[in-house]
């Protein structure tokens, strides 16, 4: 098994908002919406500009997730550390604890992007890397 | 070769440690072997773990066993060894829809019919190292598998243990060479020279041996059983067989420990002989019931005379059943003595897990230790030499090895501080001030865009739990601060109220996503004007968007170090910049960053309380002496109907400011009045720019009063208003 | 030969259940036993029943990690808990029965600035109201166990002190209700097992009495020392208690020989340990987070509860887990047990003993006993009366929420 891929802190939009003008926004080319719940979006890369039909909505720059990229073929060892099952359907998003850390998670075809907070990301890297005696 | 206790002992391909030692030639186990997992007798110590089984473990080269010891228990293993805890165990968990536990006919059966109905199904059977551990609510079956510890969730599962024989209580029944008949048909088919066998009740298949007529009696031997002695029930004649091996077929009961320990759970069921009914056996007469704790039936009818006559009280009265086979031995006989006492056959114990018994080690696998959060320039105080401490959920630097430099940086130059930790969330919406004033027991309105206010956060009760600032950025749209401490549930407290009170707002927790860095001290204003953007800088208790070397920040100006101080709030990934930015050009300034330790210093020599520190769970503001926070004169708040109550009863306990000369008293030091107790410290320091020490401390009322003279540890203390240090607050505003 | 085997008490069971009593106590356990024991012993009042739904000490009296110890944090808890360790340190001589008392002494381990000054701060309030918590270095820490790793976890839980606490001990928690049961007995006191209580009896708002599944039955007075479902009893007689009820787990290993010494606990870390007189190690944690009155154990409590184990006490991974259990806590809103009157007329509670309860039993009956007795609370149990939640004069003891029962 090679080294998991380090976590890197990445950009993104944060939108809070009436969870009506929430449901008009799109995903950015090639990007990704998380919706976190339902007054909450995360918006991945942050876009050039946003329109939220609301004149309340808080539309903040997100600096505290740490991403990293799984490809498919890593999916049965994450699972392996996740007390819930992940979703089938592609893409899904999905939210829970994998190694006893918070994380979102965004799977696509091709594998899964995992979000976790910034704050304890070496937590999950040092986590997910001492699975080798698995493989 | 196995090496058994210093002797090598070959093996074949697929030969448990039992098989092995007993081809061998050697029976270095007392007691009826059941080979089947149930019984306490083959219990081994491989490599280092005791209780283990040997009928459950693979024969492996160079394996190092030793028996069980004979008299009294194992011994703990010596304190030097220091593993990594879990290093060596596997870990796993597995989602499927069946569990089917145990892989004999029906288990296969069930198995196969599962998976006709297009279920995953995962087995599990002991016999091939794919042990169930438990069975818990989920359901949950926890399992030890080759690769080590697999928690798996599934939807149903269906237990097949099969049966358990039963074992005979009778005198002798702990001599060496007793076999259940299964186990006798097991091991003579691996080729274990059972030699001379004498068999009692049903017989073993293709073993060769002598029927004895008659019930079973006693074993005789000396160590190992040389005759069984039989009784015609008729005649009441006695038979003597001679023999090597005795085998005793009395029967079966279900082997469902998992499933009773599975009992209510939905999605559980038993199926097979592990659903059927227990070969109920006579009435033990003599010898040991219990092995595991050494029980005869001699003690059943000692506690049985002195009260002890239910099934539970027995149990706890004898410790019977308590042991490394959980009652699986003893339990069928027990149940008999207490129907023979004119009662019902009483249900089985209560069963508990573990089924299968797995070291701490395995039991630790696949858990973590709580995890503690870094803010974003943790890389940055390590590469500073600083000493960090676990604080409320965070790592945070204790010190930069120099406390008196970190200290006068403050009170005299410049100096920064990681303050990441702080809560921080912003709320908008069209009731947000009305939201914010019902949340609050200050009044929210008078805070002009840019303003800011000290407020206290009230439970319903009344008490303090949190405290903070609220920044107003515009009409309807507020930044919120929160201690380190209470950050976690601010969000979900102001949630669930608005939620409560149908209030319209939008709730954003910016704790982790913002940074945030305090400069503080008399050169602080000097440092951010040469680093900002040439924007005016914040006055006291004001606040203002401004860049500050390039990076995009929310300066607050506001200070809990007692000296002028600016909050710069800003995204977390900027920290490290936005740090190295300050050190460099501060350091004509001698700027230098302060931890924990020195900023405790400083914020109680200004009498900041630290909630959760100082305060108690059921301080209210008064007692806090900060009545001065709540407004009775406005609208509702939370706690305000706990004020008013608690408000007209007379005040039973204050937080005061103390000084005193010399050293300071530790935290909990206690205060005394003319020899009572009359409380204690809560915070201590001496403070190196007063020259004395000063402290905030819970003094107790004395007959109605707060009055007389106080000792700590027998010197005296003087109360003083807080704040000890530029009471005016001078420097601040400066 | 087994030891441990039980070959001292006899329990005089009486099959008649009169239709009235002087006292009726609910609930068989360690407080209940333990007033009428005390009713009996200190006070010559013998006209007592105590009404058991399952058979005695079958709630939390059997089911706690039996340590005892006065180690709190506010001089009340400190004053009331030390009594109790000095009752217990008698009542084999009294009771001439052995609850296999053992005084092994609780080392309580810190991790860091902030608890080492917290450890000091409990250390100074136990001296001075009678218990004998000592501030310790980690270097003494060494000498009282020298089975801590001090570098725990590679230096992340490093030992940075403690306190110890030379009075903590250990009892059999099944003997200390049985010599109870039985002194109480031999006086004439009547325990019915079997015996569920459905209602109380009532003439306007004094309660007079309860039904049970085996009739009426007066009393002059009722004492609830009900575990678990103590707040349906108590609504009964329409009072309200601030309490909870949530659940509690531990697990012992198999049998070990009796090398290790003291009870060594960290809250920080969430677990605490002791050797049994038959060398169980027995293992706890912290309560469940959610209220339930169920009996069920969890896998992750196994887990959470082994793995600081092993880190702390590193000898402990290769130890065999034998069973895993759970009892029920009744938590009152400051942590504090709630004893005395209730408002109602002829109803009084003995109650709240969220994870304290096994530590209180000598005391908590002593004193419960007197107040029954005399019709006056003792100065000891007057902070616990439920009175407090009205008077603003909460409990909160930080001593007591700990991890170590």
């Amino acid at each position: 098994m090679s080294a998991p891929e380090r976590f890197e802190r990445i950009g993104a939009t944060r939108i809070v908002a009436d969870p009506g003008a929430l449901d008009g926004i799109e995903a950015p080319d090639g990007g990704h919406l998380l919706r976190l719940a339902p007054d909450d979006l995360l918006v991945l890369p942050p876009p050039d500009r946003v329109d939220v039909a609301d004149p309340y909505a808080l539309v903040e720059p997100e600096a505290g997730f740490s991403a990293a990229w799984f490809d498919r073929s890593e999916l049965p060892r994450l699972q392996a550390l996740s007390a819930w099952e992940f979703p089938r359907r592609r893409p899904a998003p999905a939210q829970g604890h994998l190694a006893g850390i918070p994380v979102k998670m965004l799977f696509d075809v091709g594998g899964v992007l995992v979000l976790v907070p910034a704050t304890l990301a070496h937590h999950l890297e040092e986590r997910l890397g001492s699975q080798d005696r698995l493989e | 070769m196995i090496d058994f206790d210093g002797t090598p002992v070959p093996f074949e391909e697929g030969d448990t440690v039992l098989t092995a030692v007993l081809r061998a030639g050697l029976w270095p186990w007392s007691g009826c072997l059941c080979a089947e997992g149930d019984c306490p007798y083959c219990l081994v110590t491989l490599e280092g773990t005791s209780y283990v089984r040997a009928c459950r473990t693979p024969a492996s080269d160079g394996a190092k066993v030793h028996s069980h010891p004979t008299d009294g228990y194992p011994a703990l293993p010596p304190p030097t060894r220091t593993p990594t805890p879990g290093s060596a165990v596997g870990f796993e968990m597995i989602h499927c829809d069946t569990v089917v536990i145990g892989q004999g006919r029906s288990g296969r059966a069930a198995a196969a019919e599962a998976g006709e109905r297009g279920r995953r199904v995962v087995t599990l059977d002991a016999r091939v190292g794919r042990e169930a551990v438990g069975v818990y609510a989920g359901p949950e079956v926890v399992a030890r598998i080759p690769d080590g510890m697999a928690r798996i969730f599934c939807e149903e599962v269906v237990v097949a243990t099969g049966s358990a024989e039963v074992q005979p209580v009778c005198p002798g029944n702990q001599l060496a060479g007793i076999l259940t008949r299964r186990a006798a048909a097991r091991l003579a088919a691996a080729g274990v020279d059972l030699g001379r066998v004498v068999s009692i009740g049903a017989p073993p298949e293709g073993v060769e041996h002598q029927p004895a007529r008659g019930r079973l009696a006693r074993f005789v031997g000396d160590g190992t059983v040389e005759r069984v002695v039989t009784l015609d029930e008729e005649t009441g004649a006695e038979r003597t067989y001679p023999c090597d091996t005795a085998v005793v077929g009395l029967g079966s009961g279900p082997r469902d420990t998992l499933a009773r320990m599975a009992h209510g759970l939905p999605g559980v069921r038993a199926v097979g002989s592990a659903a059927g009914s227990l070969d109920r056996p006579p009435v033990p007469e003599a010898g040991v019931v219990c092995p595991c704790s050494e029980v005869t039936v001699d003690d059943l009818r000692s506690v049985w005379d002195r009260g002890f006559q239910e099934l539970e009280l027995i149990k706890r009265s004898t410790l019977a059943g308590t042991g490394a086979c959980q009652g699986a031995v003893c339990m069928p006989h027990v149940r008999s003595f207490v129907a023979a006492g004119g009662q019902e056959l009483p249900p089985s114990f209560t069963a508990r897990p573990v089924v299968t018994q797995i070291t701490m080690g395995e039991a630790a696998a696949g858990w973590y230790h709580h995890a503690d959060r870094r803010t974003a320039l943790h890389d940055e105080h390590l590469a500073m030499g600083a000493v960090m401490e676990r604080s409320r959920g965070w790592w945070r630097p204790w010190t930069y090895g120099d406390a008196d430099r970190e200290y006068w940086a403050v009170r005299s130059g410049v100096s920064i501080c990681d303050v990441s930790t702080l809560g921080k969330t912003l709320v908008s919406g069209p009731d947000a001030d009305a939201f914010l004033e019902r949340i609050y027991p200050s009044t929210i309105a008078p805070i002009r865009p840019g303003r800011a206010k000290y407020v206290l956060v009230l439970d319903e009760r009344g008490y303090v739990f949190d405290d903070g600032l609220v920044c107003r950025e515009a009409a309807n749209r507020f930044l919120l601060t929160s201690t380190s401490a209470g950050a976690g549930h601010f969000e979900m407290w102001l949630r669930d109220w608005a939620d409560a009170w149908g209030m319209d707002v939008r709730i954003l927790d910016r704790t982790t996503s913002w940074g945030a860095i305090n400069v503080t001290g008399p050169r602080s204003g000097e440092l951010l004007s040469r680093l900002g953007d040439g924007g005016r800088l914040p006055s006291f208790m004001g606040h203002t968007r401004m860049e500050v070397a390039g990076f995009a920040c929310r300066v607050m100006r506001m200070s809990f170090t007692g000296e002028i101080s600016y909050e710069l709030h800003h995204p977390a990934s900027r920290s490290e910049g936005l740090w190295r930015a300050l050190m460099e050009s501060g350091a004509d300034f001698d700027v230098w960053p302060h931890g924990l330790e020195v900023l405790e210093e400083l914020r109680l020599e200004k009498g900041h309380i630290l909630v959760g520190v100082d305060s108690l769970s059921d301080s209210t503001p008064r007692r806090l002496g900060h009545g001065w926070a709540v407004r009775m004169d406005k609208g509702d708040f939370l706690g305000r109907h706990a004020v008013a109550r608690t408000s007209r009863m007379d005040p039973d306990r204050l937080l005061v400011g103390l000084e005193m000369d010399g050293a300071p008293p530790p935290q909990g030091a206690i205060l005394r009045v003319k020899g009572d107790y009359a409380g204690f410290v809560t915070s201590s320091t001496w403070s190196r720019v007063l020259g004395r020490s000063v402290m905030l401390a819970w003094m107790y009322a004395r007959d109605g009063g707060f009055g007389g003279d106080i000792l700590i540890e027998g010197r005296p203390a003087r109360r003083v208003a807080a704040p000890f240090y530029d009471p005016e607050g001078l420097r601040v505003r400066a | 030969m087994n030891e441990f085997i039980e070959a001292q008490v006899a329990l005089g069971w009486e099959q008649n259940l009169r239709s009235s009593y002087d006292v009726v106590i609910v609930g068989g356990g360690g407080h209940g036993m333990s007033t009428a024991y005390h009713l009996a012993t200190r006070h010559g009042i013998t006209d007592v029943a105590v009404l058991e739904r399952g058979y005695i000490g079958s709630g939390n009296s059997g089911r706690n990690t039996t340590i005892i110890r006065a180690n709190y944090g506010i001089p009340e808890a400190v004053r009331f808990y030390q009594r109790s360790v000095d009752l217990y340190s008698r009542l084999e001589e009294e009771t001439g029965r052995w609850i296999m008392h053992d005084r092994k002494g609780l080392l309580w381990l810190v991790h860091g600035t902030p608890g080492t000054r917290n450890e000091r701060a409990r250390s100074i309030v136990n001296q001075a109201f009678g218990a004998d918590t000592v501030y310790v270095t980690p270097e003494e820490v060494g000498e009282i166990c020298p089975e801590v790793d001090m570098n725990a976890g590679g230096g992340e839980y490093r030992v940075t002190g403690g306190s110890y606490s030379p009075h903590a001990a250990t009892a059999r928690h099944d003997r200390v209700v049985w010599a109870l049961a039985e002194g109480a007995m031999k006086r004439g006191v009547h325990v019915h097992q079997r015996t569920a209580v459905t209602g109380l009896l009532k003439d306007g708002d004094r309660v007079t009495g309860v039904m049970t599944d085996r009739g009426p039955v007066t009393a002059g007075v009722t004492v609830s020392a009900v575990g678990g479902h103590v707040s349906t009893l108590a609504a009964m007689a329409g009072v309200r208690l601030p309490i909870r009820t949530h659940p509690l787990q531990a697990f012992v290993t198999n049998h070990y020989a009796r090398t290790f010494r003291p009870i060594v606990a960290s809250a920080e870390m969430g677990f605490y340990v002791s050797q049994t007189p038959r060398g169980e190690m027995l293992l706890g944690a912290g309560i469940d987070s959610q209220p339930s009155y169920s009996y069920r154990s969890s896998y992750e409590f196994l887990s959470h509860c082994s793995l600081p184990a092993v880190t702390l006490l590193p000898f402990l991974r290769d130890l065999t887990v034998l069973r895993q259990w759970t009892g029920v806590c009744d938590m009152s809103v400051d942590m504090s047990p709630i004893m005395g009157y209730t408002g109602v007329d002829g109803f009084l509670v003995t109650t709240g003993w969220g994870t304290w309860g096994f530590k209180g039993i000598p005391a908590g009956g002593e004193q419960m006993a007197e107040l029954i007795a005399t019709d006056r609370t003792p100065e000891l149990i007057a902070p616990f009366s439920l009175n407090r939640f009205k008077e603003d004069r909460l409990m909160f003891d930080p001593g007591s929420t700990g991890t170590t029962h």
